[in-house]
């Protein structure tokens, strides 16, 4: 493993990888979702993307068809579990303090806590970050990533790593694609290049359209 | 910018090898940081001192391979590096490619006495 060199300063051959910790929670997480047959979703964009009202939507979707847990992230209050509750979610906050992402460990905490393992779908709402989440697996069996137009085509070509990563990417608040200057044909082409085998569903949670989609989808993921 | 909390995690990583080892000075990290990693090599190195500060990897010289982003593309049968972080490849524009490289990151050696 080492060599000592003259000024006494030995070489550790390592080859670790540095994220080791949380990807060894992430596969211990995966390991129980799939014991449980709990499908995870880490649901992912930036902050004001429509996540939240997008779960509050699929609660009410959901209700008494499916048994749904959902944990939030953010860097502080509980505002996002408190709405998510109000429509019925069982929903839990995690607040991360300063932290950017949500990491394997902060979902493992909840494990045979506040997600009993009874559920169909644990929906996890990362802090809302184009950059950071990308880096730590939680242990899910599917990403979602929601691009709202009010964002602008070139999203995925700006934060490449997250969408590369995506099963499926949201286009969201399409009621204000007429208000805004978006582009789909130019979102779609950013997306191909970055990530061609994710799955494009156009939705607002607004007007209700794409839902039966992204529900359909929920349904055979 | 999470690459305070990295550099913080990468100290504790470094200090608890060093505990086993027996040693007291770090004088050199290698990372390798693959370009499709989510890492920012320039955050990596502004963050890296302040979370060395006070520990025995205090004054350690980083050092960071990169490592560029490389497909494999089945319809020209060969490796592919690609400038850009575009997932397809640049001599065939195939995009049912494999990527190969540009994930990684990982702590290779470390100097220390």
């Amino acid at each position: 493993m080492c060599e000592v060199d003259k000024m006494h300063f030995k070489v550790l051959n390592l080859g670790t990888r540095v994220l080791h910790k949380n990807q060894d929670r992430a596969e211990q997480n995966r390991t129980w979702f799939k014991s449980h047959a709990v499908h995870a979703i880490n649901i992912m964009s930036s902050p004001g993307s429509g996540k939240t009202s997008l779960l509050e939507k699929t609660t009410q979707a959901l209700r008494g068809i499916r048994q749904v847990s959902i944990l939030v992230g953010d860097l502080q209050t509980e505002l996002d579990a408190d709405r998510l509750k109000k429509v019925g979610a069982k929903a839990k906050q995690i607040n991360t303090g300063n932290g950017c992402h949500l990491d394997a460990s902060m979902i493992a905490q909840q494990l045979d806590h506040f997600v009993t393992g009874h559920e169909d779908l644990l929906l996890i709402e990362n802090v809302g970050n184009l950059v950071c989440p990308s880096s730590f697996d939680l242990g899910e069996k599917s990403k979602v990533v929601l691009l709202s137009v009010t964002e602008g085509e070139e999203k995925p070509l700006k934060y490449p790593v997250l969408f590369h990563q995506a099963d499926v990417i949201l286009i969201t608040k399409v009621d204000l694609a007429n208000y805004v200057p978006w582009n789909k044909a130019r979102a779609i082409d950013a997306i191909f290049k970055i990530n061609p085998r994710a799955k494009i569903i156009e939705l607002s949670s607004l007007t209700g359209l794409g839902m039966d989609e992204w529900l359909h989808w929920l349904k055979e993921a | 910018m999470h690459e305070l909390s990295i550099s913080i995690s990468l100290v504790e990583q470094a200090l608890a090898i060093m505990q086993k080892e027996g040693d007291k000075r770090a004088r050199r990290m290698t990372l390798e940081v693959g370009a499709f990693s989510g890492i920012s090599i320039e955050a990596l190195h502004f963050c890296f001192p302040e979370a060395t500060k006070g520990t025995a990897l205090e004054n350690c010289h980083l050092i960071i391979k990169q490592i560029p982003l490389c497909i494999y593309c089945p319809t020209c049968k060969k490796e592919v590096i690609l400038k850009d972080p575009f997932i397809m490849c640049s001599h065939c524009h195939e995009v049912q490619v494999e990527v190969i490289r540009g994930k990684e990151f990982n702590l290779l050696s470390m100097e220390v006495e």
